[in-house]
């Protein structure tokens, strides 16, 4: 197993594209580390060129200690699992996983045991006589597991390799590759633009946007402290609540103001976040998750600076929860980071939410519990978790958080007003 | 009657005409190599076989005007040259497939125009290089020229086929430890075999038809090719034995048409697979 790093790559393609830039990271021994993006992120190409199926244009990539920038495939010591898996239709499963030790010259006995034994993790033992076209797709899937696999490589590069199961058998897999993962203990770079998957599966998730690297940082991280609107809004289902704001100091401390509502922003987190004094008297992007909305009538006892009021649109009730679109007379955080991340989704939601920034109000979604009365058309009073709210500057389009105290990595006109 | 099978009868007495228009030509010319050269001319004409006749026409042909000879040369020339084409193409038509280098799109796309031209407008030119090179009267002069007319053929074939053969295919092949060349032997080549059939189906038929360049190149009886044996049958001098005129016909098509329905069913394949793309 090795080290897998990446230090001021980019990716020019021959019509000029610029598929990655100046992306430095650095994958660590044995680690899960997941790209994760919208399409035409430049997460693919980055695997790729470690792979070595794509030129490196900029930078330096290394596997281990050794710069792999012109080296052949097969001399990277790497497998790959492909995104429509690229299973050789004329060989059996069992010529097909142990092609590769083939190719290298492994003596048959040795080539025979390590086949079976990566059959037997797989569960593809009944099926090593068969050939691809008679196998199922998750068969399918896992025999280009077997495949990487059997190769005990320095390190695993997987493309999308759940996007073509359906999604019972996807969160199968996920579980599955997870396991393998671990048991073998084995660097794995992997591709998805399912943020689903890059939470559940990953030990850190590097979030790519146009080329470029937004955030790296632990599952857990990237969801509590995103460091922009775009990661933002791309992590998390249903998405965070982006309203426009007011920051305002107050004789209580600083309070954000939705349109007429105002939520008291307790004093830790402006202490953990010091650059939000700055922005006192501005107009910031306020994001609340889902979870930390709840319908007050259940909450109990709740303080005025946490309560938000508002119309619920629609209800939908999951069983275990219940999701609430309620309506609140702000504008919603519609910015070129926002946009992006709803068009990968679905162009129609940003017509949607520009007739919403229009008309000045937000639908924003609350996860509540079971045995909330919140019905379609009434109003409702939530509680706002503020403890855990999201401050975000509209310019430069990065949170508010700094423990080093610069508002943000690159300064807009708001930001520049303080410096 | 329904509409529907109105079309259906419609269709199907369309598609009979059009077969019987197709094999009629063929059939007529079988029956013609049945017979006697008196009987060829009754009429209206006849129909009767008489074993004899039959023997006595095929033993002439075959026998005492030395045609297995011009068969076997059909045979090594078309066999040959098919193979050096492929041998040539394949390769060529995977490197159009998978590579980008300098002018790769407009070769592909010119490739094929090479094969509109017509060869009487370049049996001259290569009738002269073959006479330079000396290697007229041989199966080399025949073989050469008849390479250089399938090969724009092959490789555009090939190109369509390699093409539906996922790219990723070859990367895993490369991953998995193989280089550019390897891949293509051990992982593209078994994939590629039916549009490797079709190619070859091609190559051979215009082969094994090509008359007017052989002409040029081939004037002694030793390496004739049934199409250029065959026009000798027909001259002033001799008188005009039309029967045994049919049964070299005959003659020519069984073997080709043996090979064709041989691989029948990958020339059908790799025609729709070409289509689509």
């Amino acid at each position: 197993m090795a080290t897998v790093s990446f230090s001021g790559v980019g990716k020019v393609y021959r019509d000029g594209t610029r598929a990655l830039d100046d992306f430095s990271l650095d994958v660590a021994d044995g680690e899960f580390m997941v790209f994760v993006g919208p399409s035409g992120c430049g997460k693919t190409t980055a695997l790729r060129m470690v792979a070595g199926l794509e030129d490196i244009t900029e930078g330096e990539i290394r596997i281990g200690e050794t710069v792999v920038n012109g080296l052949h495939p097969r001399k990277r010591d790497i497998a790959m699992v492909f995104q429509n898996y690229a299973l050789y239709p004329h060989m059996t499963v069992y010529k097909n996983i142990a092609f590769a030790l083939k190719v290298r010259k492994t003596p048959p006995e040795e080539i025979k045991r390590r086949v079976e034994e990566a059959a037997r993790i797989l569960g593809l033992t009944p099926e090593l006589k068969r050939k691809p076209a008679q196998l199922s797709g998750g068969q399918r899937q896992r025999v280009a597991m077997g495949r990487a696999i059997v190769r005990d490589p320095q390190v695993f590069l997987m493309d999308e390799p759940l996007s073509n199961l359906d999604a019972k058998l996807r969160v199968q897999m996920r579980a599955e590759i997870s396991r393998i993962q671990h048991e073998l203990g084995a660097t794995t770079i992997y591709v998805t633009h399912d943020q689903v998957e890059a939470m559940t599966m990953g030990d850190r998730v590097a979030v790519l946007r146009k080329g470029e690297l937004q955030q790296v940082a632990a599952p857990q991280q990237v969801y509590d402290r995103p460091a922009n609107l775009f990661v933002a809004s791309f992590i998390g289902s249903p998405e965070m609540n982006l309203v426009v704001a007011e920051l305002e100091r107050t004789d209580g401390g600083l309070v954000c103001r939705v349109a007429e509502q105002t939520l008291a922003v307790p004093d830790e987190l402006v202490r953990a976040r010091p650059a939000l004094e700055r922005y006192a008297g501005k107009t910031i992007g306020l994001g609340i998750r889902p979870e930390q909305l709840e319908d007050a009538a259940l909450a109990g006892d709740v303080p005025a600076g946490s309560r938000l009021r508002g119309k619920v649109v629609t209800t939908e009730l999951l069983g275990s929860e219940l999701l609430a679109h309620v309506e609140l007379d702000a504008a919603p955080v519609v910015t070129q980071e926002v946009r992006e991340v709803l068009e990968d989704v679905d162009r129609s939601r940003v017509v949607e939410l520009e007739s919403e920034a229009r008309a000045r109000r937000t639908v924003v979604v609350g996860r509540f519990a079971i045995g909330s009365g919140a019905r379609a058309g009434a109003d409702v009073e939530m509680r706002v978790d503020t403890r855990r709210l999201h401050f975000f500057d509209l310019d430069s389009e990065a949170a508010i958080e700094s423990q080093r105290g610069d508002p943000a990595p690159s300064p807009g006109p708001a930001a520049r007003l303080e410096t | 009657m329904s509409s529907r099978t109105f079309g259906r009868v419609v269709s199907y007495t369309v598609l009979i005409l059009i077969g019987l228009v197709g094999i009629a030509p063929f059939l007529y010319l079988l029956i013609l190599s049945f017979k006697s050269r008196i009987d060829v001319l009754t009429v209206p004409p006849t129909l009767h076989l008489d074993w004899a006749q039959i023997k006595s026409n095929y033993g002439n042909v075959i026998h005492d005007q030395g045609y297995l000879t011009f068969i076997e040369n059909s045979v090594i020339v078309t066999g040959i040259s098919t193979l050096i084409a492929l041998v040539l193409g394949v390769p060529a038509a995977y490197a159009f497939s998978r590579l980008r280098f300098r002018g790769s799109d407009a070769w592909a796309s010119t490739i094929l125009s090479f094969r509109f031209m017509p060869p009487v407008a370049v049996a001259i030119p290569i009738f002269l290089m073959i006479q330079y090179l000396g290697l007229t009267n041989s199966y080399l002069g025949l073989i050469l020229p008849y390479v250089a007319f399938s090969l724009p053929l092959v490789v555009w074939i090939m190109i369509g086929f390699f093409d539906e053969i996922p790219r990723e295919i070859d990367e895993a092949a490369m991953v998995d430890g193989l280089t550019r060349p390897f891949v293509l032997l051990r992982v593209l080549l078994p994939l590629a075999r039916p549009g490797m059939l079709v190619a070859a189906t091609f190559g051979v038929i215009f082969i094994w038809n090509e008359f007017l360049v052989g002409l040029y190149i081939i004037n002694s009886q030793g390496h004739e090719t049934i199409p250029i044996a065959a026009s000798s049958l027909l001259t002033v001098e001799s008188p005009i034995d039309w029967n045994i005129a049919a049964t070299v016909g005959i003659l020519t098509v069984i073997p080709i048409l043996m090979f064709s329905m041989l691989i029948q069913r990958y020339i059908v394949r790799g025609i729709t697979a070409g289509a689509v793309h």
